[in-house]
């Protein structure tokens, strides 16, 4: 059975105070459940509601409405601090810019996290290896090709295991070849080490390194595609194909249509 | 976690030195203004600081040490005469005028004492002995306002206020807080040569000052009271006490402090200004990246360290540089006749306020970081 490591219920975001003709909604009546161990990739055109639903789901952003739990955290109503020591613990974070600081080495950039987080700054050369930069370790963000900051960018994101990755347009910057690669660094960590991560792309080649695929438009749900992986994991059940999408806030089981 | 305010600073050079040159700026001018005011109040109060009296006795209500009085001799008996007065002595100041040789006067000051006293202050002689104070119509002038007497060479003969003088020596940093050189001479020349005590006084013999000594086992302030109990029309003033009034007649009364003041405070302020924008352009730059720290987890506290470890660097950085500039300012205006002093309190207290103008100018970035979504970073 896959764990369900993020789950919100009617999850809605309103831009400006209520009662305000101005005041927009990025996401509204969200229900859905992201497990541990998957590739999620949310889809759908600009604005709407994938990073904004992302950027709640890292804690970066309240929700105005309905209910958000991350790793059995709720994150409604939750002070900045309190927000803060969940993202140092729960979630990291991929830029589709990579946002490296640029004053301070691959190494340097690494070590800043672990330190935040709490890790071993030893284990940043652990990371580059992971993500097979170990010989970049001194060089600069500017020394470094697109491709290579966003892999610092993914080992930074791994500084104190968090349970959950969340990417924001990871490859939108990449050729192909260096997108590929860092999506298979993603699913890679998905699978082995369990972790959910939520891709925000409008890339569709994103889509075959995925387990399911969430499309979003007007800030609701718009259809749920589950895939089915290639690889079999032991001692983990494989989600079923054949189930389905559906217009306007689907939760996992009121799922119509399937595609693969 | 590691210094990334010193690794942005390095990164970005030019923000660096725009920024240091800011605060070298305001150390420089505030050092160097404050510098010169403590040089100036010293000489201000100089005679009075050197002197080996306990107590100054003179005409009441005399604001500074520069404008008094003169006091009738036969005070000197009645002072005398008080318990725990061991010695009084009298000193003259009083201002002149000294002929130059291109035929024009510069005003001066006579500071006449008894040569063979010992509770005046004592000179520092830079050329001669101070026993040739005891020829006739000797005068001894500071080496550093020989150019405003017309360069008097020792030997040289003068004239003040139409009587004759000769140069017999020079000292050495003994400047008056006005701009007359003082012109240091023997009790009674200093009698003759100044307007205070040669006008319409031969007869009674005034004296301007009288400088007392407390006998030991009596205390100064005790024997203080009993002089003006016992004493009519006088005011005695502790050493202490007397350069404290002429200090704060100039300082305040004149506004001369104030001016020096005004002018530290705008530096400080343009520097803190400089600094301000410096850091703040930094932060604005690097605002991404914040947020990426913000999104990982760093607190506002951390951001926060960050900004004062870059307005701090830049600090310590401008103030060492200010000071060692400010030094060699120093050295310059020394040679130069200008009392510039620059006591370890003077660079502690401009360290300390440096640092609060950096921590002040460091309050515009964090002000702007407290505003920071952390959510900006996938809009970036």
């Amino acid at each position: 059975m896959l764990e369900k490591i993020i789950e919100m219920h009617r999850l809605g975001k309103r831009y400006g105070a209520e009662g305000d003709a101005t005041a927009v909604w990025a996401v509204r009546g969200v229900t859905l459940s992201i497990y541990a161990g998957q590739v999620t990739v949310l889809m759908g055109p600009s604005g709407s509601g994938k990073t904004t639903l992302l950027s709640m789901i890292g804690g970066l952003l309240s929700p105005t409405e309905g209910w958000l739990s991350v790793c059995g955290q709720v994150l409604n109503g939750c002070s900045e601090p309190q927000r803060e020591v969940f993202r140092r613990g729960s979630a990291g974070f991929i830029f589709q810019s990579c946002n490296l600081l640029a004053a301070l080495t691959a190494e340097e950039n690494l070590r800043v996290a672990l330190s935040l987080r709490g890790d071993d700054e030893g284990r940043a050369q652990d990371l580059l290896k992971l993500v097979g930069l170990s010989e970049k370790a001194q060089a600069y963000p500017a020394e470094l090709s697109g491709g290579q900051r966003q892999r610092v960018a993914i080992a930074r994101a791994l500084a104190g295991h968090p349970p959950v990755l969340l990417a924001d347009e990871p490859t939108a910057v990449l050729d192909a070849e260096q997108g590929r690669q860092v999506m298979a660094l993603l699913r890679k960590r998905a699978h082995e080490a369990d972790t959910a991560v939520v891709v925000v792309t409008h890339d569709p080649r994103v889509r075959d390194f995925s387990d399911r695929v969430i499309e979003m438009e007007d800030g609701e749900l718009n259809r749920i595609i589950r895939r089915l992986r290639k690889t079999v994991f032991p001692g983990r059940t494989r989600p079923q194909p054949g189930q389905a999408g559906l217009k306007h806030s689907l939760s996992e089981g009121e799922v119509r249509h399937v595609s693969t | 976690m590691l210094s990334i305010g010193w690794r942005n600073l390095k990164r970005d050079r030019l923000r660096l030195c725009v920024a240091v040159l800011g605060v070298i700026f305001a150390v420089v001018l505030v050092t160097v203004e404050l510098g010169m005011l403590l040089g100036l109040v010293r000489n201000a109060s100089m005679l009075i600081d050197d002197s080996r009296a306990d107590l100054w006795v003179s005409t009441v209500d005399v604001k500074t040490f520069d404008f008094a009085n003169p006091v009738e001799q036969r005070k000197r008996y009645l002072i005398e005469g008080v318990a725990g007065v061991e010695r009084v002595e009298e000193f003259n100041a009083s201002f002149s005028s000294w002929k130059l040789p291109s035929g024009g006067n510069m005003n001066v000051q006579v500071i006449g004492f008894d040569v063979r006293g010992q509770l005046a202050p004592p000179l520092e002689l830079s050329a001669g002995r101070i026993e040739d104070l005891h020829n006739r119509d000797a005068v001894i002038v500071d080496e550093s306002e020989l150019s405003k007497l017309g360069h008097p060479k020792i030997g040289d003969l003068v004239e003040i206020i139409g009587q004759r003088a000769e140069v017999v020596g020079y000292t050495r940093g003994m400047r008056s807080f006005t701009t007359a050189p003082f012109i240091f001479t023997s009790l009674r020349r200093g009698e003759q040569y100044g307007y205070l005590t040669s006008i319409g006084w031969q007869s009674r013999r005034p004296a301007v000052y009288f400088l007392v000594k407390v006998g030991a086992g009596y205390d100064v302030e005790t024997v203080r009271r009993s002089i003006e109990a016992h004493v009519s029309n006088v005011e005695a003033h502790t050493r202490a006490g007397f350069s404290m009034r002429t200090r704060k007649y100039w300082l305040l009364e004149t506004g001369v402090g104030l001016g020096f003041l005004g002018a530290s405070i705008l530096g400080l302020l343009v520097g803190g200004v400089i600094l301000s924008q410096s850091l703040y352009a930094m932060t604005l730059e690097k605002l991404p990246e914040y947020g990426v720290l913000r999104a990982i987890g760093a607190s506002m506290r951390d951001l926060g360290r960050v900004v004062v470890e870059q307005a701090l660097i830049c600090g310590v950085l401008g103030l060492a540089i200010g000071i060692v500039i400010s030094a060699g300012l120093q050295a310059a205006a020394n040679s130069a006749g200008t009392a510039v002093l620059l006591p370890w309190q003077l660079v502690g207290a401009v360290a300390f306020v440096t640092t609060v103008m950096c921590m002040l100018a460091a309050l515009a970035s964090i002000h702007r970081l407290r505003r920071l979504e952390p959510a900006m970073v996938f809009r970036t």
